[in-house]
């Protein structure tokens, strides 16, 4: 069953008595109706509710005992200082001892308890250092808190916790850019090795309530990290690849949203869909311009499989989103192909061919011809299917799609007037043509 | 199935306390330990000095043109021994690819030709930091340079213990001056 959506059952049920005053219900079926939806109406609002208020009072708490100790008191002497700096950290891990003992059970309780603890870590760290001018880099005191932090997120199974250990990956990724890290040189790949250790935790989220908010939450921190990393990466390894690997990456996105979680809820689709898309849809844009596929360094740089240590493992990450998002799509296509739109999936192994193409021609017009046209059938694809099964948004989607790209080529300053010209014929004859069919087909039946 | 999670929770616990604790441990060593030197300010840039809560400092040692060890490349850790000069302050003397004996050296980075300081930053309290910039501007120019940190060195850490101006702790010169 798809997983309640409360304004819709709230809905249905208020409008029960109209429905039986018409005689479209009987009596008995609209009471049958209420008792089926009745059981988990009242009661979850009250606990979302609860879960947020303590999640944000317990952020709100950490961040105001931060902003009160971090005044920097300097009348007062080193020792009631750190006495000061260790008592939040003290105080946060007597409460989540009382929690693992006596609220475990409970998911604000443990939220409030991971958050609490996770903020008094770094705390603690940064006044001990401000009291002792401890200068040290922001890169090692993140990746020190992120990894004291990463046990509390599992022991208290936290969706906020693993949230904020994903966006401090980030953040270690960007502010250690260039940086040595364990001898290791350059060190962004490592980015990769301190994600996948809190991807357990996420799972375990998933398997709770893949369809819930906090699993969204970790969902969309997880995803952010890993496009910075990816980003990280792609300087590393085969650098012109970037096309293909974002290609993946936003290929991932969409097919996350659209496959697993296409129960999201009754009436919407899950948010990663609507990411997917505009991922999908930007990047394809973009790579349809014949000036994003000229590069000089075609010829000179860039192999795809380089041949020194960080250099290499950066190509096989890049690699292996590509393969994952194809072996997604795959696996997509064998389960879900009637009820998922998988023509956004075929932009991973497009875009591996156009760049095939680009780097053994070294010329930009084919494979932009090909992002073009993969851009178009995409549009009526999704157009096609949207009217087949009557779905206005996904009709007016695939007509967005096309819009945008007839956008796209009118600003194309590398297209003659000629060139550009039957471009436009050519499309919007399309347009017409394809309306003009689909509603004929929509009146007959 | 409770008490696992309490155990290793009293494990998670004690590392994060022992994060802080050790920071502590070190520089509680450095300050009782370490010897004093001084080091004097550079000129500093206007726009630069000042960032928030701290002074951005530099210093006259960092712009002193050393001979790395062999084979050092840029940003490699390295160790360094200062001598005094003649009026007191801190210059470098040797710079070492493994550590000295003895206590008395810090651990730095190279740059190129000098030798970057692992001490760039000096805290001050919220309420003192516009008086504190104004104060470190005053006395860290070209002709005017009465600027120069004391700070502990043992075993390779460097602990900031104070920023002097015009022969004062910065506390007492703010106080001296408030008017």
């Amino acid at each position: 069953m798809r997983s309640a959506d409360r304004s819709g059952i709230r809905w249905l049920l208020a409008e029960l008595p109209d429905l039986v005053a018409s005689g479209t219900l009987s009596a008995e079926n609209a009471e049958a109706l209420r008792q089926h939806y009745a059981t988990d109406v009242p009661t979850e609002p009250s606990r979302i509710g609860f879960v947020l208020s303590a999640i944000l009072g317990s952020l709100l708490v950490g961040a105001g005992i931060i902003l009160l100790v971090a005044h920097n008191w300097d009348f007062l002497s080193r020792a009631v200082r750190c006495a000061i700096a260790l008592a939040p950290l003290v105080l946060s891990q007597a409460f989540a001892i009382f929690v693992l003992l006596r609220r475990n059970a409970s998911a604000p309780w443990r939220e409030t308890a991971g958050i609490l603890n996770v903020a008094a870590i770094g705390t603690a760290i940064a006044l001990i250092s401000q009291t002792y001018q401890i200068q040290g880099d922001f890169a090692r005191f993140i990746l020190v808190w992120m990894l004291l932090a990463l046990p509390v997120v599992y022991l208290f199974r936290t969706s906020v916790g693993l949230s904020i250990y994903f966006v401090g990956a980030t953040i270690w990724v960007l502010s250690s850019k260039g940086n040595a890290f364990l001898n290791a040189r350059p060190n962004d790949l490592w980015a990769w090795l301190l994600l996948a250790l809190g991807v357990p935790a996420f799972i375990a989220r998933w398997r709770e309530n893949r369809d819930g908010y906090g699993t969204l939450l970790c969902l969309t921190a997880l995803a952010v990290a890993a496009a910075f990393s990816l980003g990280q990466t792609d300087e590393i390894g085969a650098q012109s690849f970037w096309r293909c690997s974002f290609a993946g990456f936003w290929t991932v996105v969409y097919l996350i949203g659209a496959v697993p979680l296409k129960d999201w809820r009754a009436t919407r689709p899950h948010p990663f869909v609507a990411a997917g898309w505009i991922g999908i849809l930007s990047l394809a844009i973009f790579l349809s311009f014949q000036d994003t596929w000229r590069s000089r360094q075609w010829q000179n740089a860039v192999d795809l499989i380089p041949r020194h240590y960080p250099d290499m493992l950066a190509a096989g990450i890049q690699i292996a989103w590509i393969l994952t998002a194809i072996l997604f799509a795959a696996y997509a296509l064998w389960k879900d192909r009637s009820r998922v739109n998988l023509a956004p999936a075929a932009f991973a192994p497009i875009a591996v061919i156009a760049w095939a193409i680009a780097k053994r021609t070294g010329a930009p017009l084919i494979p932009s011809l090909l992002l073009n046209l993969f851009t178009l059938l995409l549009g009526v694809f999704t157009l096609l299917r949207g009217i087949r099964a009557g779905r206005v948004y996904e009709a007016n989607l695939g007509m967005l799609v096309i819009a945008i790209l007839a956008i796209a080529r009118f600003f194309d300053s590398d297209l003659e007037f000629v060139v550009r010209g039957i471009a436009f014929i050519a499309i919007g004859l399309g347009f017409l043509v394809t309306n003009l069919v689909v509603f004929k087909r929509r009146a007959r039946t | 199935m409770k008490h696992w999670r309490l155990f290793v929770f009293g494990l998670v616990g004690l590392a994060q306390l022992a994060v802080p604790a050790s920071l502590i441990w070190k520089r509680e060593q450095t300050l009782r330990h370490g010897s004093v030197w001084k080091f004097r300010t550079a000129p500093v840039d206007p726009v630069d000095a000042f960032r928030g809560r701290y002074v951005a400092l530099q210093f006259d040692v960092e712009t002193q043109e050393i001979s790395p060890p062999p084979d050092a490349g840029s940003g490699q850790t390295v160790f360094v021994t200062m001598r005094q000069n003649a009026e007191g302050f801190a210059e470098i003397d040797q710079v070492l690819a493994s550590p000295p004996p003895g206590d008395d050296f810090i651990e730095a980075k190279l740059a190129g030709k000098t030798v970057s300081l692992p001490f760039d930053k000096y805290w001050v309290n919220e309420r003192d930091a516009p008086a504190a910039e104004a104060a470190y501007l005053a006395q860290s120019r070209r002709d005017k340079r009465n600027a120069f940190v004391t700070v502990r060195v043992f075993r390779g850490d460097a602990a900031l213990e104070q920023l002097n101006l015009d022969g004062l702790p910065l506390g007492d010169y703010l106080r001296a001056n408030a008017k």
